[in-house]
């Protein structure tokens, strides 16, 4: 009960001083002018300029351009820069037609390969060839020159299969 | 509230509602005796929420101007002061909110001294000069616990006690119940008598 009276008591202290508060402020002087300078600030924002939307969309990419915009010193750092992009771009480039056309290559001699293995299989048949009425001799489904003279397969009979492991041994 | 304090008691002042009106109807005149009517009330209003002379300036202004442009949105359901005020609490709240950092301590040198002038000071307060250098302490004391205090509840301490509003005005301004009004005042004279424990 006395703590709640004496609450009471001091916050009623407390808003005196508060109150106290409303001479806080500045002379007439200041306030007479506050008209003037209300006109003054409506008079100034019609003067202000309009902004669209797509005059501030301009105006944004103005200021990014010039905040983009390299110091002279370091122009011709960046222009260096953007010269060795380009080649290193443009060798990459070349080296890839390089690979792709050596591909080619390697895919156009592999077909002979495979004819060689069907002439192979034909000559290790030769009983089952006889009995063909045509009597076909196994050795002339070679492959055949272009001026008639028969040229025989070539095999690549044995290949030595090559290691990996090293030489070394402990 | 609503009938202001006449300056002079010889020439009856018209009604804000009739002025409301007028600057409605396109009489920007109108605006002008509502501005002079209510500036000192708003300035102090901000003032005590911001503490800073500068600051207070720029949002007075920005008040008026706004409440000038929608003035057609004004409805009869509140009193214009109400309105005004409303507008003048956000404004301050959302400057407090913006500048959080540069306002920690917003209580500059030259604001101090800008208050513990004679023409800032009450003469009828302060009657001796003892009592004046007491007083400036104490002001000063005083400006720091309020800016200690949240943006809301040093807002409902400035209309309550300073601007000498209801809880029932207050509610309508900050949008808010009487209760809560109730609540947040209790917290902010608990919190107000903390910081000055030495003094009240």
């Amino acid at each position: 009960m006395f703590n709640k009276e004496r609450s009471e008591e001091n916050f009623q202290e407390l808003q005196k001083l508060l109150a106290m508060k409303r001479a806080e402020l500045p002379p007439q002087s200041y306030f007479d002018g506050i008209l003037t300078e209300f006109h003054n600030r409506q008079r100034a924002q019609l003067l202000e300029p309009r902004y669209t939307f797509v005059s501030r969309f301009f105006e944004a990419l103005e200021t990014i351009r010039e905040a983009l915009q390299p110091r002279p010193v370091l122009r011709y750092a960046m222009a260096t820069s953007a010269v060795m992009v380009l080649l290193v771009a443009g060798l990459k480039v070349s080296w890839t037609d390089e690979a792709s056309t050596s591909t080619g290559l390697a895919l156009q001699s592999s077909t002979p390969v495979v004819t060689e293995n069907f002439a192979f299989t034909q000559a290790l048949e030769p009983q089952k060839v006889s009995n063909v009425d045509q009597q076909i001799d196994a050795a002339s489904v070679g492959p055949v020159s272009l001026d008639n003279k028969r040229v025989l397969p070539h095999y690549v009979i044995a290949q030595a299969p090559t290691s990996y492991d090293t030489a070394m041994a402990f | 509230m609503e009938s202001p304090p006449s300056t002079s008691e010889s020439e009856p002042q018209p009604p804000d509602r009739e002025l409301v009106s007028r600057t409605q109807a396109g009489d920007p005149t109108a605006f002008d005796e509502l501005l002079v009517r209510y500036q000192q009330r708003v300035y102090g209003m901000i003032y005590n929420m911001v503490n800073n002379h500068a600051d207070t300036n720029d949002l007075l202004m920005e008040t008026f101007t706004k409440a000038f442009q929608n003035i057609h949105s004004y409805k009869a359901d509140a009193t214009f002061s109400t309105w005004l005020y409303r507008i003048a609490v956000n404004h301050a709240i959302n400057f407090l909110k913006r500048n959080k950092f540069r306002n920690n301590l917003s209580m500059d040198d030259d604001d101090a001294d800008l208050h513990n002038r004679k023409e800032f000071i009450d003469t009828d307060v302060t009657s001796n000069a003892e009592r004046q250098t007491n007083l400036a302490e104490l002001q000063k004391k005083l400006n720091e616990s309020l800016m200690k205090l949240s943006e809301q509840h040093r807002a409902v301490v400035t209309l309550f006690d300073v601007q000498g509003l209801s809880h029932a005005e207050i509610g309508k301004i900050m949008e808010c119940s009487e209760g809560t009004v109730r609540s947040r005042l209790f917290y902010a004279h608990k919190q107000l008598q903390k910081y000055l424990k030495d003094y009240v």
